[in-house]
Parts: structure tokens; sequence; C-alpha cells
């Protein structure tokens, strides 16, 4: 045990590192779930398109019901008349829709001229169609109630407003009994693979790299500790610290989705921190294998950088496995992010807890276990050329040289 | 002395694998796999023809108009509805179950009701269409009641208007009898995917603070041979780092070039007609990426691995709150937290090229490259202050 302890001592003397990259990545963490795209978990009545309504032209009986059709079809958010401000919010898809009365529409609209309503809209969007049949059907009401006529304008805007309130009854039918879970603790589970990677190949990566200065290896080669217990030290500690991981970020998410954590079902509770338990191993394993190929500290910050961040981009982390392609999903395949994600989402669809059921969960869990296995492999195989490989051993530089 | 001095520094980062990988490799991999991850974003929201099933039924027939609807929405070359016609509930349920259409109708009670399994804009377009339906026939039979004289006048309104949203699935406002008129923002069609992009670019313009680490580094006794080596050297401290300093813009500068012509040719990403100005935000970018690394590497008790750490996660969360993982995230901090988005040197960077391509005047871009200037003068002139007058009596 003598590798495991010297690890502990190189992981205390560098606490403060270790200190900076768990409250970096921890903070990341959160902020990707409270600032997370959630829209994509709601249930039926809440997809309501985000949309701003500009008037130019006052507040008369027109603009007043648009307003209030709006308001019942969608969410509004204020936005400034400026087109900087409109640029932004349509770019960066805080609205789905503008809607702008022009100065002089509603008396043209009232004395039947060609005026028309300004909209802004993402092009051919569905949302987009969605809010512009409503506000077409609401103006329509309005022509048919002035075709019909003997009603003020302002009852003409009123009655077609209300008019628009009346609703078809919809059933959603579900197939399946599983509990809702909050979209909160999916985003959660979601992005925590990505801060796992981070601080697993960080956390195991930067003590590994004092074994490889020269002077150490040279040390520990003629040392009476044998090399299969100094491996096991190694591998003991890039547990530990994996395990360590997997309690904080864990624990963490408890603390901070504690209301949605106590709506589930207890077995959701132990199928989420497995499948994270599972993966805890993988993240290992990857950290185990890139300190392994690597021998320097702007090495590792670029290996971390890369590995994490391509693992999760093709994986569905940060774009969901439904918005991939078939070719890359075909490829995702063959990264264990993926099988944890597919999991994610198998769990938190889960339609009950019988045998068959929560096979595929079980399976899911079982090829990241694999996955785990395999790359600790190979890593036990670069780790045993690297000690036979001449090459390998004078690739390393001296402080001097660098 | 200074000439020397900088082409040293260029060689040496050229000759460096690890800052070659960083520097090069490492902004192309990475925007090579937002191209095959984000490809399909593009098309998440885009307008599809809905599948529906429709039950047959008596009470169908009765509500003669419905069927009359539906069967104008099913109409042209992009339709509105793809109608299966099921023989009875059961079928229609089938259907549902197997996902082969987003929802069915059925006229149940003398209203029809819709039947969907999931949330999504395809159910709530069905739903959309139904309610246009019955909100259109409330209103015919309520002034049928009233005024039953002007009925026929009102009815052929209304036949007008639900053809004239069906003819405009796609959303173009070029309907003879549309209301509604576009709005014209921006001369560019906007992206879901660029900001992604540019944000890479500004992280990796931040991480050409690992330039910045080395420049100081070099120049701190304790910290590196070569800085002891350098403190003792005649050399003039300001000299000595404004010469490392321009070496690490120069391969930094290259850097972002090179990340951007592949983004721009090859992934066929656009940053707007303008290029040359493109390169100024990725040169102005990477002044500020050097001297926010000089500055880490500034208190000469960290560790390497500490300053390493904090300027990896600083990079990161900067990179985040410019939308690097998240879309839309920069327009949130923008708009809630305006200093902090001001402050933020990704956000900069990516806003820069975001006005370059949206914007059609260059007053926002102007001003992203100030605030990055600026930055880039405070940091520097930080560094260069501490640097000479850092004394080593006490190593």
């Amino acid at each position: 045990m003598k590798a495991f302890s010297a690890c502990l001592k190189i992981m205390k003397r560098r606490k403060m590192t270790f200190v900076i990259y768990f409250s970096v990545f921890a903070a990341l963490l959160l902020s990707m779930v409270f600032l997370g795209d959630s829209s994509m978990y709601g249930d039926f009545t809440a997809k309501r398109p985000n949309y701003a309504l500009i008037s130019r032209d006052g507040g008369g009986a027109l603009a007043q019901g648009l307003a209030k059709v709006l308001e019942y079809t969608g969410t509004e958010v204020e936005l400034e008349d400026s087109k900087e401000a409109m640029m932004d919010a349509g770019f960066f898809q805080a609205v789905d829709c503008i809607f702008v009365i022009p100065e002089g529409y509603q008396q043209g609209f009232w004395d039947g001229e060609e005026t028309s309503l300004q909209m802004w809209q993402w092009p051919s969007s569905s949302t987009g169609y969605y809010l512009r049949s409503a506000v077409e059907q609401y103006l329509s009401l309005i022509r048919m109630y002035q075709a019909a006529g003997g009603m003020s304008e302002t009852e003409m805007a009123e009655a077609a407003a209300d008019s628009m309130e009346l609703e078809t009854e919809v059933t959603v039918r579900r197939y399946t009994d599983g509990a809702l879970v909050s979209e909160k603790i999916r985003l959660f589970q979601r992005f925590i693979p990505y801060i796992m990677l981070l601080i697993c190949i960080s956390g195991v990566g930067n003590v590994f790299l004092c074994f490889k200065k020269p002077e150490i290896r040279m040390r520990n080669l003629c040392s009476p500790v044998r090399p299969v217990s100094f491996a096991v030290g190694k591998f003991l500690y890039a547990c530990v610290v994996g395990v360590g991981v997997w309690v904080l970020l864990n624990l963490m998410g408890i603390i901070v989705c504690r209301k949605e954590w106590m709506e589930i079902d207890a077995r959701l509770w132990l199928l989420y921190f497995g499948n994270s338990f599972v993966f805890v191993f993988v993240a290992v394993s990857v950290a185990l294998l890139c300190s392994a190929v690597i021998s320097s500290e702007n090495a590792m910050s670029f290996v971390t950088n890369i590995v994490s961040l391509a693992m999760c981009f093709v994986s569905g982390v940060f774009v969901p496995l439904e918005m991939m392609g078939s070719a890359l999903l075909k490829v995702a395949k063959f990264v264990p992010v993926y099988w944890f994600e597919e999991n994610e989402g198998r769990i938190s669809n889960l339609a009950g807890f019988g045998r068959e059921t929560l096979k595929p969960v079980y399976e899911g869990m079982l090829i990241q276990a694999g996955f785990a296995a395999a790359l600790f492999c190979i890593y036990l195989l670069v780790n045993k050329y690297q000690q036979q490989a001449e090459e390998s051993y004078g690739s390393v530089r001296t402080e001097i040289e660098q | 002395m200074f000439g020397n001095i900088y082409w040293k520094y260029i060689l040496r980062a050229v000759r460096s694998r690890d800052m070659v990988i960083w520097t090069f490799l490492f902004p192309i991999l990475l925007a090579t796999l937002f191209h095959f991850s984000l490809g399909k974003l593009e098309e998440t929201d885009s307008f599809e023809t809905v599948p529906v099933a429709v039950v047959q039924s008596r009470e169908l027939d009765m509500e003669m108009y419905l069927g009359q609807m539906l069967e104008s929405l099913e109409e042209g070359d992009s339709p509105v509805l793809e109608i299966t016609r099921a023989a009875d509930a059961e079928e229609a349920e089938e259907l549902l179950k197997e996902e082969q259409v987003k929802g069915y109708i059925a006229v149940e009670d003398g209203a029809p009701k819709l039947y969907v399994r999931e949330n999504g804009i395809s159910e709530t377009i069905l739903k959309n269409v139904l309610d246009r339906y019955i909100q259109t026939k409330d209103t015919v039979m309520t002034m049928i009641r009233e005024n039953p004289g002007a009925a026929l006048a009102m009815a052929e309104t209304a036949v007008q208007g639900m053809s004239a949203q069906g003819e405009d699935s796609q959303n173009t406002g070029d309907s003879s009898e549309s209301f509604i008129g576009n709005l014209e923002l921006s001369g560019q069609k906007p992206s879901v995917t660029a900001n992604y992009y540019y944000a890479l670019l500004g992280m990796l313009c931040l991480f050409g603070g690992f330039h910045g680490l080395v420049v100081v580094e070099s120049l701190q006794a304790n910290l590196s041979p070569q800085g002891a080596r350098n403190t003792l050297s005649p050399g003039n401290r300001y000299k000595l780092f404004c010469a490392s300093y321009l070496g690490a813009l120069t391969i930094q500068f290259i850097s972002a070039a090179v990340s951007m012509c592949y983004i721009q040719f090859v992934l066929g990403i656009s940053f707007g007609s303008q290029f040359g100005y493109a390169l100024a935000a990725a040169f102005a970018g990477s002044m500020t990426g050097i001297a926010f690394g000089s500055l880490i590497a500034l208190p000469s008790k960290w560790k390497g691995g500490v300053k390493t750490g904090v300027l990896v996660g600083v990079s990161l969360i900067c990179s985040f709150f410019a939308g690097l993982m998240v879309g839309g995230v920069n327009y949130l901090v923008d708009e809630y937290l305006p200093v902090l988005s001001k402050l933020n040197p990704a956000a900069r960077i990516s806003d820069a090229f975001y006005c370059l391509y949206y914007y059609e005047d260059h007053t926002r871009y102007f001003r992203n490259i100030g605030i990055l200037l600026v930055m880039s003068v405070v940091f520097s002139g930080i560094c260069v202050v501490f640097i000479r007058r850092n004394q080593y009596e006490s190593i």
C-alpha cells in the first residue's frame, strides 16, 4: 500500500488544486442544471412558445385583444422596442416570435384597409406556425363579427378574444405507468458524466504525473516494492477519487434538488445512483488511461478537456440524443457516455419495476461496466509497454529540458 | 535583444508538442465534433407535416365543416396534416401506441376530441387546428341565434379565413388573405449552431492564457530554471515581457486564424461577409487571453498546478457563460447580469463574431473589441508593474 499512501500524500500536498478543480466544476454543473434547456421534459399543457408583443399604436381594443389572445397561447417576454433587442432575443431563441403592431394599424384594420401586423419568427418553425395561426384566427373571428355587423369595435375585439378561450378536450394517453421525474433531476443526471470525467482525469492524472519524473521512476524501479503492488496501490487511489467524486456530486444533487428527489420513488434513487456509480468506474478507467499516456501538466489540461468534451458532445450530454443524426448515433454507441445517457432516459421513463422492465437498465449498466473493464485492460497494456519500452522512458522530459 | 527573444519564443512554442496540440489541434478537433453533433440542431423546430388519425364515424359525418377543414389542411405542397382514416377508435389507438401518428381525432358527444401520447409542438398544432374549428363554429352559431340575417356573410368569411391559414403553413405571410406580414430584422438567416462555434473560439482565445503562464513563469526566478536565468540577465524585464508576449500573441493569433478558416471554409459556419473584421476580433481576443494567463501566473507562491487549475476553471466557466455548452445562456446572462456579461472575455469575443454575422453596422462590434483591448491593457499593465519590481533576496 506504499503507492496508495504516496498518492494520498501527493493529493494532500496539492489539496488547493483539487479544491479549485472541484469547486469550479461543481459550480459548472449547477449552472448547467439551472440554465439548461428544460422545456423538453414538460407535460402537454406546458408547450407555450415565448413571444414578444410590441405595440407602436397605443393600447386600443384590438391591441388589448391581441395581447389577451397571445397571453393565452404563449408566454410573454418583455422586450424593448429596439431593433437590437429584437435581433438578440430572436437569434438566441429567448423568443420564438415577435409581433409588432405598426402605427395606425388598428384604425386601418377597422376601416378594412390592407394593413398587416408585423411578425418575426424563426424561418419555417413550428412554434411560429402555431402562434401565427392563433393570431390569424383571432383576426379572422373579428372579421366575421364585422361581416355580421351590429357590434362596436371594443365589443368585437372582446367577443373574439373570449371565443379564443374555447378549447378542444385533449386526453393524454400514457402507455407506461412510471412516475414523472422532475426535469431538474434529469438535467443533473444528464450533465453529471461531463463533470465526473473532468474531475477524475484531473484528480488522477495530476497525481500520477509525479511518478513520471525520471528520478522518481528510477527510485521506484529499484525499490523493494513489487510492480503489481505498485499498480494496485495506484488503482486503489483512482477508485477512491472516483467514489469520492460520486459521493460528493450525488450529495450535492440531493441537496440542490431535495424537493424533487422526495417526490420520486425510492427505487428510482437506487437506479440513478447505480447508473452513476457504474459510470464513475468508466471515468476512473479513462483517467488511468489518460495518465498513462500523458507526461506534462499542459498536455494533461488538453487531454482532460478534449476527452471529456468530445465524449460528452457525441453522446447526448449537451445535445439530446433525439436531436442527433443516425450516423452519429451509430458512432456514439462506441462511447460509454452514450450508454449512461441512454440508461438515464430508460430510468426516467420506467413503466414499472418488474424484472422485464428493468432488464434494459441493467443491460445498460453492464455495457458501461464492460467499457470500464476494457479501458482498464488497455491501461494495463499501455503501462506494461511503457515499463518495457526504452523509447517510452526516454520520452519523459526533465524539467531542465522543458 | 527584443527580436531575438520574440523569435526564440516562437521557436519554443512550435517545438513544444503540447503547445502545438493545444493551440492548433484542440480547436479543430472540437469544431469537427461540434459539426457532427450539432448538425441536426438547426432542424429541431422546423415545421413538419403532422401525421394524425381521424376516426370515421356517423358523428364525424354530421360535423360536415370539420371534415372539409381537415381536407383543406391536407392539401398543398407542404400540408399541415397527413391524415390516416381509421375505421374505429381501437385502430386509431393502435396507430397512436405504435407512434405512427402524433394523435387521433374522434368526434364524441357532438364535439371533436383529441388523443395524444406526449407533449410536443406537433400535438399542440393538432389541438390548435381543432380549437380553430370549435371557436369558429361557436361564433357562427352564436351569431345565427342572435342575427340570422348575417349568418351567410359570416360563414363565407369563416371559410376564407380557414383556407388562408391552411395555405400558409410555411409561415411565409404571402397568402392573399393573411393578416400578418413578415418583419425582417437582419439580412442573415438566424442560426442555432453558429454561437457554439463563436463560443468555442472564445474558449480558444482564453486558453491562450497557457502562453501567458509560460511567458510570466519564464521571468520568475523561483518558478523555472529559465526564469532564474532571465532574472540574472542584464536585460530589461519590461522588454523581456513584451517580446515574449508578442511571440505568444503571434502563435496564438495564427492558431485562431487557422481555426477560423477551418470553421468558415471547411465546416461552412459563416462569420459574415467581412472576414478581416473577424480576424481582428480573434486578435483582440488572443491579446486578452494571453494577458489573462499572465495575470494568473503572477502570484509567485502559487504552484504550477494551482495556476493551471485556475486558468482552466475560469476559462471553462467564462466559455459556459458565452454559450459553449448550453445555447442562449449568454443572452440570459446579458439580460439579468449585464455587468458580468460585459466583463466576460469569452462572451465579448463570441458576441463580436455574432455582431459581424447578424448585424449590419459595427457599433456593437467595436464596443466588444474596445472592452477586450482595455482588458488586455489592464492585465498586461498589472503584469509589467509587478514583474519589474520582483526581488528574490529570500529564495
